[in-house]
């Protein structure tokens, strides 16, 4: 279709200027009609009117279907751009509900475990592991935490990152050892409605719009023929991208 | 009780593993769908929590998979998932044999809790 219309815009600027360049080499008289192409006569006002209009007429109909089609390919860019947008805030908001449900474990084992270790019981020792072992736990989720924030906050409402944050600052204040190495701990259950209300504000400032199953639609199709390269699971790749830029 | 974890998340693994285990339970853990589905032909389980959001084969594939064997019925299947799953999307997978659907993040205690009802 280009290659026509190119074609044609060529014909017609040659006829154009080739007539042009013949009829300027002649004089005007009485037999040249005014819609005449020969040899002798001088292009008309009008012929130069129609035969800018056909140009004209050609190079819009071109420009327009560039344009049309640039334009279809834009909006295929931006709809995938969108997607993809989608997907990583999925991603992120899975994510960060992962650690704070790892994260309330963790708490919550400590805070069932810190009574035994206080009161003396027996296989301290057992019980202090535990503890350390949750401690590290906690320790690495909020890592975690601030890495999914810094990579993916651009997906992210800034005033979800902001409470996130806080959130991180207060367990990771509460949950240290004193000077003494004596366990401190947060309160866990202000610390859990915390966690409970951030999830809610999540919910309302990135509402479930599209359905899990199609969000998950490449994986089921990927199950069925696992060998085709091009349906590699975008959740899959994001998740290898995010791995590899928090190693870097 | 038996119950099979299938999530990818291994510190979520490792933590049910302690707290389910400390309270009586037997609990056995797989970081994959495929895993889990070999394991569920197997042996036999209470309940299975499943989460949806898995790379390769996602909890919606192991449902689909155990619907087409037949052993959806032979234990009580539990999405346990982060993703935001809509209402009316849980409520179609209930219809389809899923048992019920817990959102994370959870408190132990609650999970623990709603886990008991459901063998009830």
């Amino acid at each position: 279709m280009i290659v026509l219309c190119i074609i044609m815009v060529f014909l017609a600027q040659s006829l154009y200027f080739g007539n042009q360049v013949v009829a300027a080499s002649s004089t005007a008289n009485d037999d040249c009609p005014i819609f005449s192409i020969k040899y002798g006569c001088d292009l008309s006002a009008w012929f130069h009117l129609i035969i800018d209009g056909a140009i004209a007429a050609f190079l819009g109909v071109f420009f327009h279907h560039l344009a049309h089609k640039q334009g279809l390919r834009l909006k295929k860019i931006v709809e995938e751009h969108d997607a993809m947008k989608k997907r990583r805030r999925e991603f992120a908001i899975q994510s960060l509900k992962n650690n704070f449900t790892s994260l309330l474990f963790s708490m919550s084992l400590i805070n069932k475990l810190e009574p035994a270790y206080t009161s003396g019981a027996k296989n301290t020792n057992n019980i202090k592991d535990q503890i350390n072992r949750n401690y590290e736990i906690i320790s690495r989720v909020i890592n975690e935490i601030k890495n999914t924030l810094l990579f993916l906050n651009d997906v992210l409402e800034p005033q979800i990152i902001n409470d996130v944050n806080r959130l991180c600052q207060t367990i990771n204040q509460g949950y240290v050892k004193d000077e003494n190495k004596q366990l401190r701990s947060n309160d866990y259950t202000e610390t859990k409605n915390k966690i409970i209300g951030l999830c809610k504000s999540f919910d309302e400032l990135h509402p479930a719009v599209v359905p899990v199953q199609q969000l998950f639609q490449s994986t089921s199709s990927k199950s069925q023929s696992n060998s085709h390269p091009q349906r590699k699971l975008i959740y899959e790749e994001i998740a290898v991208y995010c791995k590899r830029l928090f190693k870097m | 009780m038996k119950i099979l974890g299938i999530d990818d998340n291994t510190d979520i693994n490792e933590l049910l593993d302690t707290v389910l285990n400390g309270s009586g339970h037997e609990f056995t853990y797989v970081t994959n769908g495929t895993e889990g589905l070999k394991l569920i032909r197997e042996k036999k389980f209470d309940i299975v929590l499943l989460d949806l959001a898995m790379p390769e084969f996602s909890g919606f594939d192991v449902r689909n998979s155990l619907l087409k064997e037949g052993l959806l019925s032979k234990q009580k299947v539990i999405l346990f998932t982060a993703s935001s799953v809509l209402d009316s999307e849980i409520e179609e997978l209930i219809k389809k044999g899923v048992n019920s659907c817990i959102r994370k993040p959870v408190d132990v205690d609650f999970l623990i809790e709603k886990l008991e009802q459901l063998q009830i």
